[in-house]
């Protein structure tokens, strides 16, 4: 179960040079908490569309709930959807209904539940992204940007498929919004063991929920491990366009002035208080 | 370019007034933030700007000069603005084409064309994208041609709307970086950056922060991003340096008031 890629190549223009290469990758059904980072074009989006089908692999094989992802198997499309949900990049992209509603009760229908049930799920969803009930007869256009990212979010929450894909959920959402959704996605893997895997250039993000993570660098995989090691090796931070989260920073000027000693890098806002409330009971 | 909002009214339907009697000024040649929870109406100020809408009632002066329909496309060709969607601003069928879309428009010279082009698309790091489809971009990509596309018309005026949210570290900070030194040139650029980066908002000479269709809160970053209450109330949060002084102010620990001053030092001259 899970996802897993053996030796996968994809390309969107067979002429052109390889978007993803040799990509071998597993990533388990439960409790991963994976952060996809990267610079700009480095094939982030593309890795995760072939995570549920959206992209077909020209070499190599995905494996989606054990179910190898073939061209030309509509049978497999369903299952795979099922086991894999995907917010996109560009929210704008995945809404078309008429009104917000029936847009977020178009995911969970199509895995054919009974009206009734449809319809008290996708209300669910969008007071878990903080939606104003009074948008929800609203045409999904005629929304804010942010409203319109919380839509698309609720519209996979709605599903309740067994792994949550988010590429760039983050952008567009308001600071509150952003660390709601961020706790909401804790809070829904502690109850249910989901996996979560999210793409961000948001390195506060990063330092705070991730558990593993995945840097791309020109359609290859050049890291995949933990965000202590991963921050603190600053030539790898260099080398991928990535950076310091705002507290690191904080965190090194102190350093650098001889106010502060650390032995590992504080990351997050509570580590540096320890840091620097630690030093006081040392004395 | 100078901006005036005069008691400014906006509402999409009647019921839910957007924008409330609201009056502002944006002084010729400063950088401006406005930041404002999800719906609070920064894109509506923003497409009021550039005439895309009108207010129901109250007046907008542009250079001290009403904006009307009469002067509304002699205004415009002051002003760019790089919108929230960058789908929504593509034209072309190349990134080249798409540049020079808006270049044609403003009836630039064909040789000057071509080296804005060149100049403004290497700006921004898509120099080798040029023949490519902007359609066919990834998220990051399709933000680096808008800005570029809306760069190259050098306007008086340039308005961000949430235009490098999707770019790696190092591109935001390019960018950036970019953005100041438009406002320092001597004849120095007006912008206005829409953002919910409040790291972002730190580059700016002014904030002002938008709620309940009013500006609640109107000042220098340093004055404006540590008001947690007000953010607060506002739908926002203060930077996790400045709410980890909060925290700090409230025990004693050695060499306290050196190490406050510090993280504030670090956060305010990033
Ligand atoms: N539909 C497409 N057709 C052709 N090329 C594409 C298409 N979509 C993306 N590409 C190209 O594939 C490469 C990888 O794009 P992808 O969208 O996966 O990048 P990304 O890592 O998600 O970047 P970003 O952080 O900017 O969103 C880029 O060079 C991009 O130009
Ligand atoms: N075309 C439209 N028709 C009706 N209402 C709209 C339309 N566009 C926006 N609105 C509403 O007007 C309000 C302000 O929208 P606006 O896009 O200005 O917000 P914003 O501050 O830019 O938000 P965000 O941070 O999400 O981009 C929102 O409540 C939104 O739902
Ligand atoms: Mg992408
Ligand atoms: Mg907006």
């Amino acid at each position: 179960m899970g996802i897993n890629f053996y030796d996968v190549d994809f390309t969107y223009d067979v002429k052109a040079s390889k978007t993803l290469k040799n990509i071998n990758l597993k990533i388990n059904k439960e409790n991963e908490f994976i952060t996809i980072l990267g610079h700009t074009g480095s094939g982030k989006s593309t890795l995760v569309q072939l995570m549920n089908a959206l992209n077909l692999p020209n070499k190599g094989v995905v494996e989606v709930a054990g179910i190898k992802i073939l061209p030309n198997n509509k049978e497999m499309l369903k299952p795979v959807r099922r086991h894999v949900g995907l917010v996109f990049q560009f929210p704008e992209y995945q809404l078309f209904e008429e009104t917000v509603l029936k847009d977020v009760m178009f995911g969970p229908k199509n895995f054919d539940k009974n009206n009734a049930d449809v319809e008290l799920s996708a209300k669910q969803a969008l007071k878990m992204v903080s939606l104003d009930e009074s948008l929800y007869e609203r045409s999904p256009f005629n929304l804010s940007g942010g409203q319109m990212r919380r839509v698309a979010i609720a519209g996979i929450l709605a599903s309740n498929p067994d792994i949550l894909v988010l590429d760039e959920p983050t952008v567009g959402l308001d600071p509150k919004g952003k660390t709601d959704l961020m706790e909401m996605l804790v809070e829904i893997q502690k109850e249910t063991n989901k996996s979560v895997i999210i793409i961000t250039h948001d390195m506060n993000v990063v330092a705070k929920y991730s558990k593993r993570c995945i840097v791309l660098d020109d359609g290859k995989i050049v890291y995949d491990g933990g965000k202590r090691e991963m921050f603190e090796n600053s030539e790898l931070l260099k080398n991928h366009n990535l950076d310091l989260p705002d507290i690191s920073k904080v965190a090194n000027s102190l350093k650098n002035k001889g106010l502060i000693t650390f032995e590992a890098l504080p990351l997050t806002k509570d580590e540096l208080f320890n840091v620097i409330t630690r030093g006081d009971e040392n004395e | 370019m100078k901006i005036e909002f005069r008691n400014v009214t906006f509402y999409y339907k009647k019921s839910e007034v957007v924008l409330d009697n609201l009056s502002f000024t944006i002084e010729d040649g400063t950088m401006t933030a406005i930041i404002g929870h999800n719906g609070s109406g920064k894109s509506t100020i923003a497409k009021l700007i550039i005439g895309l809408l009108e207010p129901v009632s109250g007046e907008i002066y542009l250079n001290d000069e009403l904006l009307t329909i009469d002067n509304l496309d002699e205004m415009r060709a002051k002003m760019g603005i790089i919108f929230q969607n960058p789908d929504n601003q593509f034209v072309g069928s190349t990134v080249k084409d798409d540049i020079a879309f808006g270049l044609e428009n403003r009836l630039i010279e064909r040789e000057e064309m071509i080296r804005r082009i060149e100049k403004y698309s290497r700006l921004v790091n898509m120099e080798e994208y040029l023949e490519k489809n902007p359609e066919n971009l990834s998220g990051g990509q399709k933000q680096r041609v808008a800005i570029a596309g809306v760069l190259a018309m050098e306007s008086d005026l340039i308005i961000f709307d949430e235009s490098t949210s999707m770019l790696d570290p190092k591109g935001t900070k390019e960018i950036n970086k970019t953005i100041k030194s438009l406002k320092n040139m001597n004849n120095g650029k007006t912008i206005i950056s829409i953002t919910h980066e409040l790291e972002e908002a730190l580059y700016a000479d002014r904030i002002l922060v938008l709620n309940g269709g009013k500006i609640v809160l109107d000042g220098s970053p340093s004055d404006v991003l540590p008001k947690k209450d007000i953010l607060e109330a506002s739908g926002l949060k203060v930077i996790d340096g400045l709410s980890l002084i909060e925290d700090l102010k409230k025990i004693d620990f050695e060499s306290k008031d050196v190490i406050l001053e510090a993280i504030w030092e670090s956060i305010f001259t990033m």
